[in-house]
């Protein structure tokens, strides 16, 4: 056998044990041959950024020391983030929700589930979302690519169309213009319960509930940039975080015991 | 219902049509104004999205000089310098106007230590404490305790002159002690060292972003979400002088954050946003879509009542072919009747002419106490009136000879007013429509006012009560093809027409068909004749002419009577009729032929009384003859037109052969025109109507004579 063919065939075979190799730690992990990018938003519990804590930053964290990988942590829009995962120059984003659009561009791990809800003026008026709907005069705040239950996806778009939604990149200004009255409603969740229960919002709004089912949150997987096989370690990491406890128990940090379970347990 | 159906149907589909066009004109409508809004939205949208990736390079670059900090711990000027020299490269960086470093001290002061780029004014900011106001303090404490990026409100740049509005704003990342801990907020602020910041111009930065600006929109930037004067850091359009006529199509607010600080865009649309994109359309698509609908509809009821459309014309056909019909059969009955009538008229003139005579002789010849003279006087009466009734049975059958003369009208009229106003009784008013133009006719004057006579003695007898009016009138018409066919009996071209209307008790419709029947009279017995209107139909017929009648109980009658229009003189040819002169004879020799013997001893008597030598013949050979044997021995010849194998103008020919130059007249019990011009054409320049031969013949006689010894 000449030198340059036995070169060649020991070249081929190093090459089917890499590639073996690579399978079998796909199936173990996630590869660590590279930094990962991950952005977190501001929202509430999730992420604070003038704490620079919350929720996702502690999932961040921990998803970093299971894998072992090294994960840069930066903070955008949610916006921004959803671009990026769609073009697959963004790794990883927490807390999303799944619709047929992000279907075709990302992959999710839940790790928790939550209800939506309507912050509403206690002086508009408004009894149920239809109310809220059928009020011309009233305006609506979301964070702009925000997506909720199926009940409020379709009043937000209904509002939409009628020019009656005011958009922001993160909640703190809606907050600031329902109290101003410049918006009458907003679609919050839990993780803003402590913003909400203080000061004048108390006071001054209520909450008002959607017939729809809690709607699972999880790991955002950009498809552009991890294999199949890689998405599938990754939501391996997560169903671990949630088998071993760990994922309730970093929500009990913030909410109580009984919300907590019943958010991470679903 | 059929009716109902043609147009219900153009309707239905005109509506159809137009709610079709109203339908596409709201669908285009509100596509329009969705592609409006999707447009403002995007414009709303990238304005954002630009603002907000041009911070997340600042702070990337921020990081950069974070870095530089956390690598090493002994970051000289020079270094600084260098590191953010390289960062500032390029127009991307416009709006940052410089880099520094503060240092945080034990007194809870940050004097700036390093700035960059080696500017005089950045110079000058060395040292200056950061922490000294609460606006960039507040900053400083979030970036300090959170590790990451933290925004000032709007401020003025420390570089800045003091009257410099304040439209800046600074960017701050913590330096923490190089590899300790910085996981907790007791650890950061443990370990914090100072902070790097970067200090903006919004103006600048904007500027960096969009150049002269999104075409159609306006912009501003306002610090948090007030969106007064007091929190504005930038605006892309002056205020305008006057309050716009009309309010922005759009205006949206967007919020936009950075670490937990927020901007509001103000986003609204200025008068050129509609510019940009074509309004137009819906009403593009409103007008033609309105047109195209119509002509939908007039396509419907074309093609839905055409089959209505086209039975009704050929219904209007069906009528006026019958209508042609009945006027052709009735000027049939007509031309048949008058063809009898001319030939008992002829025979009658004969008879009258010897019976006039003959009483007339009688006359003379009895002394006037005669008890025979009465008796004469009344055949004589008798024998005039019906010579009179003759003359309108050939006038009706048109064998009267005409003497057409091209003349105006208007005086034939005045003429006949004149008469009419003298016999009508004071209850009738009689009023007179004359065209100013003169309107010519080649017409006969006498018998001409014969019609009009007539017509206006029926109109009186129609007028109830004795009282009421009489319109005659005169004026030239165009009478177009459907006229000429409507009236039957013209062509097309301009026409004199005649009228004569009254305000009587007017004919049914039964009546109006038969009118010009001859002896169909709707007069009480002993009124008429029943011949007046079918005279008035002969000569007019005659004339090349035509009548139309409108008549409707209770609304009076109206008679219109055409004439073809004539420019020209009359022609010095056509025949007039005889003076009437008596003269009597000096025995000249006068040489009479005709069949019938009654008018040859008729003849004998009138012109023996006068004075002439009479040579009478019945038969035209025995005539010719005797002037064969003795040319010279007669000096005129008188001859019956009508007569056995040799006819009037056989003789008169034959005449001339025999004797060139002998004066001939000839007698007849009718005369036409046709008549007329073979006479003429044989050179016989003289005719007499037979009836009139006790009037008329001793003075032609007399007068041809007188002429022919002067030749």
């Amino acid at each position: 056998m000449p030198a340059c063919v036995r070169s060649g065939v020991t070249a081929g075979l190093a090459l089917l044990l890499l590639a073996a190799g690579a399978v079998a730690n796909a199936a173990e992990g996630p590869d660590c041959g590279r930094p990962y990018s991950l952005a977190l938003h501001e929202h509430g519990l999730l992420y604070a950024g003038q704490t620079g804590e919350g929720i996702d930053k502690e999932v961040a964290d921990e998803l970093a020391r299971r894998s072992g990988c090294r994960i840069v942590v930066s903070v955008m829009p949610r916006a921004r983030i959803w671009q990026l995962i769609e073009s697959g120059a963004l790794d990883f984003s927490l807390s999303g929700i799944s619709n047929e659009a992000r279907e075709r561009f990302a992959s999710f791990a839940w790790y928790f589930s939550n209800r939506y809800y309507l912050l509403v003026r206690k002086d508009a008026g408004v009894r149920t979302h239809a109310d809220l709907v059928d009020s011309p005069a009233l305006k609506l705040g979301v964070i702009r690519s925000f997506r909720y239950s199926p009940t409020a996806n379709r009043m937000v778009d209904q509002l939409d169309a009628q020019q009656r939604v005011s958009y922001a990149s993160h909640l703190d200004p809606l907050f600031e213009i329902l109290l101003q009255n410049r918006v009458q409603a907003m679609i919050i969740e839990p993780f803003d319960y402590p913003t909400i229960m203080s000061g004048r919002l108390r006071e001054q709004t209520t909450i008002l509930e959607f017939d729809d089912p809690p709607v699972p949150h999880g790991l955002i997987m950009s498809k552009k940039a991890l294999p199949p096989a890689q998405q599938q370690a990754w939501r391996g990491v997560v169903d671990g975080m949630r088998r071993d406890g760990t994922v309730q128990r970093i929500f009990e940090k913030y909410f109580k015991p009984e919300l907590a379970r019943e958010m991470t347990q679903f | 219902m059929k009716r109902l159906h043609s147009l219900l149907l153009p309707w239905a589909v005109a509506l159809a049509a137009l709610g079709m066009t109203f339908g596409l004109v709201v669908h285009e409508q509100v596509t329009l104004d969705r592609t409006l809004r999707a447009s403002f939205d995007l414009g709303l949208r990238q304005n954002a999205s630009r603002i907000e990736q041009r911070i997340a390079s600042f702070e990337l670059m921020l990081r950069g000089a974070q870095g530089l900090f956390h690598a090493s711990d002994t970051v000289t000027a020079a270094d600084f310098e260098d590191y953010v020299d390289a960062l500032l490269a390029g127009a991307d960086a416009a709006g940052l106007q410089g880099i520094g470093y503060a240092q945080a001290q034990a007194d809870g002061s940050a004097p700036l230590r390093l700035t960059a780029p080696a500017l005089a004014a950045n110079r000058r900011l060395l040292g200056f404490d950061v922490q000294s106001d609460p606006v960039r303090r507040a900053a400083l404490d979030q970036a300090r305790d959170s590790g990451g990026i933290a925004i000032t409100r709007k401020l003025r740049l420390a570089s800045d002159a003091a009257d410099a509005p304040a439209s800046g704003f600074l960017m701050v990342l913590p330096v923490y002690a190089r590899g300790a801990a910085v996981g907790s907020l007791a650890e950061r602020r443990q370990h914090h060292r100072g902070w790097v910041l970067a200090g903006f111009r919004m103006h600048d930065l904007m500027a960096s972003l969009y150049g002269e600006g999104t075409p159609g929109l306006a912009l501003s930037v306002h610090d948090g979400v007030d969106l007064g004067e007091a929190s504005q850091m930038y605006r892309s359009h002056a205020a305008p002088d006057a309050p716009p006529r009309a309010p922005p199509r759009f205006v949206a607010q967007e919020y936009i954050g950075f670490a937990g600080h927020t901007w509001t865009l103000v986003v609204h649309t200025l008068p050129d946003f509609d510019a940009l994109h074509k309004l137009d359309g819906p009403r593009t698509m409103l007008v033609a879509g309105t047109g195209a609908s119509l002509l939908l509809a007039l396509l419907t009821w074309q093609l839905a009542s055409g089959r209505a459309r086209a039975h009704a014309a050929a219904q209007a056909m069906t009528r006026e072919l019958r209508e042609s019909e009945a006027r052709l059969r009735e000027s049939q009955k007509m031309e048949a009747i008058g063809t009898l009538a001319g030939g008992i008229a002829h025979d009658f003139n004969n008879i009258l002419a010897a019976i006039l005579g003959n009483a007339a002789l009688a006359r003379e010849d009895l002394p006037p106490g005669h008890p025979a003279q009465p008796h004469l006087g009344q055949v004589l009466q008798a024998g005039a009136h019906a010579r009179s009734l003759v003359q309108q049975i050939v006038a009706f059958s048109r064998r009267q000879a005409l003497a057409r003369v091209a003349q105006p009208l208007a005086p034939l009229l005045q003429s006949s007013v004149r008469l009419l106003r003298a016999t009508l009784p004071a209850g009738v008013e009689l009023q007179v429509q004359a065209s100013e133009r003169p309107v010519w006719a080649q017409v006969d004057a006498n018998q001409l006012q014969q019609v009009l006579m007539n017509l206006c003695t029926n109109a009186w007898h129609a007028l109830e009560g004795g009282g009421g009016r009489i319109e005659l009138g005169l004026d030239e018409v165009w009478v177009d093809a459907a006229m000429a066919t409507s009236i039957g009996g013209l062509g097309p071209g301009p026409h004199a027409r005649l009228w004569v209307s009254d305000n009587g008790c007017g004919m049914e419709q039964a009546a109006l068909a038969r009118i010009f029947e001859p002896f169909y009279t709707t007069k009480p017995v002993g009124q008429g004749t029943g011949l007046g209107l079918s005279v008035v139909h002969g000569i007019v017929t005659a004339h090349d002419g035509a009548i139309s009648v409108r008549s409707r109980p209770g609304e009076g009658s109206r008679f219109d009577l055409y004439f073809p229009l004539v420019a020209a003189l009359p022609d010095p040819a056509e025949l007039h009729p005889l003076d009437v002169t008596e003269h009597a004879g000096h025995g000249e020799r006068v040489m009479y032929l005709d069949d019938d013997v009654v008018m040859v001893m008729l003849a004998e008597a009138l012109l023996g009384r006068a004075g002439y030598a009479v040579r009478s013949f019945t038969d035209a050979h025995a005539a010719l003859a005797a002037v064969r044997e003795a040319p010279e021995a007669v000096d005129l010849f008188v001859t019956d037109y009508n007569m056995p194998e040799l006819s009037g103008l056989d003789v008169v020919r034959a005449l001339h052969q025999i004797r060139p130059g002998l004066p001939v007249i000839i007698s007849s019990g009718f005369l036409n025109d046709e008549i007329r011009a073979a006479a003429e054409r044989a050179g016989v320049r003289h005719l007499l109507q037979k009836e009139y031969s006790t009037e008329q013949l001793t003075p032609l006689v007399r007068r041809v004579l007188d002429a022919s010894f002067a030749d």
